[in-house]
C-alpha cells in the first residue's frame, strides 16, 4: 500500500494530465459543438420547454410568486453561463446536448404523511439529450434530461454526485392535466416527469424512476398503514410508466443508456 | 468537525496541495475499507480511492454542506465503485464477489484503522455479508454515521437503511456466533 504522500503525489499527478487531456479534448468539442448549440437551444425555445415547465399545474400561483427567483438564482448559481454549461456537460458526458431545461421535481415527503412538496432546492437544470415526437398523439413529445455532473444537476434534496446517472422523462401532454384530479400519492407519481435512476440490484441494473423507489416492494414494511393503502391504488403509475415505454425509441434509448 | 470541507476548500479554490494531502491523511484508509465493501479486493479499492480523490482534484464539484463531508465523499465514492462494477461486468471479468480472502495489505489496513481486535473480528466475519449489509455495517459500526447519512450515501430511505442495518447485524451476530465469537456491541 502507498504511503500517504505517494497516494497525494499520485493523484494531485493524475489530475494534471487528466486536466491537459479534458484541456486538448474540449478544444475540439468546443468548435464542432458551436454551431450546433445555438441552432439547437432555439429549437428548443420553439418547442416550448420552458414555457410548458413554467405552466405546469403542480407550480401553483401562489408557489410561482413565493419563489418566482428561485428559477434564476438556480440557474445562474448551478451551470454559469448556458454556453459555458454545455461546455462542461458534453465534456463530462460526452454526448451531444441538444439544450437546457429546467425541470420542478416535487419532494414527496414520506417522513410522516407524504406530503407532497414543491421546494426552491428542487429546481434541476438538466440537458435535453433527446427528444421524441409521440407519432400518434398530436403535439406530444417526450424528452429525455441527463443530470450527469454536479454542475448541471444544479441543487436538489437528491443532489447528484460525480458518476451518477440520471434520466429524466419530461412528458408534456400531463401538464394539461388539472392536478386536482389526482390523489395527493398519485399526483407525485402523475407529475410529467420522471427521473430515473439507474443502479444495480441483486447484481443487476435497474432503471427505477426515483419517486417509486421508497415504494418498491423491499420498502413496502417500512411506509405507515395510510400511505400503503394508498400504494394500492398506484397502478396507474405503471401504466403512465408503460405509456412513456410505448415508444421504440424511448425503450430503446435507455436500453443504451443502461447498457452503456 | 468536519475539517475536510476546509480542507477541500482551499484545494479547490487556492489550489493549496495541502488541502489535498489533508483530505488523504483524514479520509484515505476509511474509504479503503469502505470501497472495500464493494469490490472485496484491498488494491482494488486503493485505486478506487485514488480515482474518488483524482475526481476532485480535476472536475472540483462543489461541496454544497447538505451532509457532512465525509457522507459527500463516500456517495462520490460508492458511484465510483458502482461504475467500476458495471465496468468490470462489461468486460466479462471474474465476479470479484468471488474473491473473499483479505488481502495482505488489507489487514494492514484493518490493523491501522480499526485497531481493536475484536473489531477486526467483526471486518473480517462482515466480508460473507452481501454487498448492501458490508455496506451498512461499514457505514454505521466502523464510520459512526448515523441511519441518515448512511441512507445518503447508499441511495435509499432512512427506514430502508435502518431496516437494512437491523438484518445486517443480526446475521453479523449469526456468523460470529458460529464462528465462536460472542459480541455484544452489535
Amino acid at each position: 500500500m502507498k504511503t500517504y504522500e505517494e497516494t497525494t503525489r499520485s493523484i494531485l499527478e493524475r489530475a494534471e494530465t487528466e486536466k491537459a487531456q479534458l484541456r486538448k479534448k474540449n478544444r475540439v468539442i468546443r468548435t464542432v459543438a458551436a454551431f450546433a448549440s445555438v441552432a439547437i437551444i432555439a429549437a428548443a425555445s420553439v418547442f416550448g420547454i420552458r414555457a410548458f415547465m413554467k405552466s405546469a399545474p403542480h407550480y401553483t400561483t401562489d408557489y410561482k410568486a413565493e419563489y418566482k427567483d428561485s428559477f434564476k438564482v438556480s440557474w445562474a448559481e448551478a451551470p454559469g453561463t448556458i454556453d459555458e454549461c454545455i461546455e462542461r456537460a458534453q465534456i463530462v458526458a460526452e454526448i451531444k446536448i441538444l439544450g437546457l431545461a429546467t425541470v420542478y421535481t416535487p419532494v414527496l415527503d414520506t417522513s410522516d404523511r407524504g406530503e407532497l412538496k414543491f421546494l426552491p432546492e428542487s429546481i434541476y437544470v438538466g440537458e435535453i439529450v433527446k427528444e421524441f415526437k409521440n407519432e400518434t398523439k398530436q403535439d406530444e413529445y417526450v424528452y429525455i434530461l441527463r443530470f450527469g455532473s454536479p454542475e448541471a444537476s444544479a441543487t436538489g434534496s437528491h443532489v447528484l454526485m460525480p458518476g451518477e446517472r440520471m434520466v429524466m422523462f419530461l412528458k408534456q401532454t400531463d401538464y394539461d392535466r388539472p392536478v386536482d384530479e389526482y390523489p395527493i400519492y398519485y399526483n407525485s407519481f402523475s407529475c410529467p416527469f420522471q427521473e430515473l435512476y439507474i443502479y444495480e440490484y441483486d447484481g443487476k441494473e435497474y432503471a427505477v424512476p426515483y419517486t417509486m423507489q421508497n415504494f418498491m416492494p423491499r420498502n413496502m414494511a417500512t411506509v405507515s398503514a395510510d400511505i400503503a393503502s394508498e400504494i394500492n391504488s398506484i397502478s396507474g403509475l405503471y401504466r403512465w410508466y408503460d405509456d412513456v415505454y410505448e415508444y421504440d425509441a424511448v425503450k430503446s434509448y435507455i436500453t443504451d443508456a443502461v447498457n452503456k | 468537525m468536519d475539517n475536510g470541507a476546509g480542507s477541500y476548500r482551499r484545494f479547490r479554490e487556492d489550489g493549496d496541495a495541502e488541502g489535498m494531502a489533508e483530505l488523504v491523511r483524514e479520509y484515505r484508509d476509511g474509504l479503503i475499507l469502505y470501497l472495500d465493501t464493494f469490490v472485496r479486493d484491498i488494491p482494488a479499492a486503493e485505486e478506487l480511492a485514488e480515482d474518488v480523490f483524482v475526481l476532485l482534484a480535476v472536475k472540483k464539484p462543489v461541496y454544497k454542506a447538505k451532509s457532512s463531508f465525509k457522507t459527500w465523499l463516500y456517495a462520490i465514492g460508492r458511484n465510483t465503485a458502482l461504475d467500476h462494477l458495471r465496468k468490470a461486468r462489461r468486460r466479462g471479468e471474474i465476479p470479484l464477489e468471488n474473491c473473499g480472502e483479505l488481502h495482505a495489505d488489507g489487514e494492514t489496513l484493518e490493523e491501522s484503522f480499526i485497531r481493536e481486535e475484536r473489531r477486526i473480528a467483526v471486518h473480517r466475519a462482515m466480508r460473507s455479508l452481501p454487498a448492501d449489509q458490508r455496506q451498512i455495517i461499514w457505514l454505521m459500526y466502523f464510520e459512526k454515521l448515523t441511519a441518515s447519512d448512511a441512507a445518503r450515501i447508499m441511495k435509499r430511505s432512512p427506514h430502508a437503511a435502518e431496516t437494512l442495518a437491523y438484518r445486517a447485524r443480526k446475521a453479523l451476530k449469526q456468523k460470529l456466533t458460529e464462528e465462536g465469537f460472542e459480541y455484544e456491541d452489535l
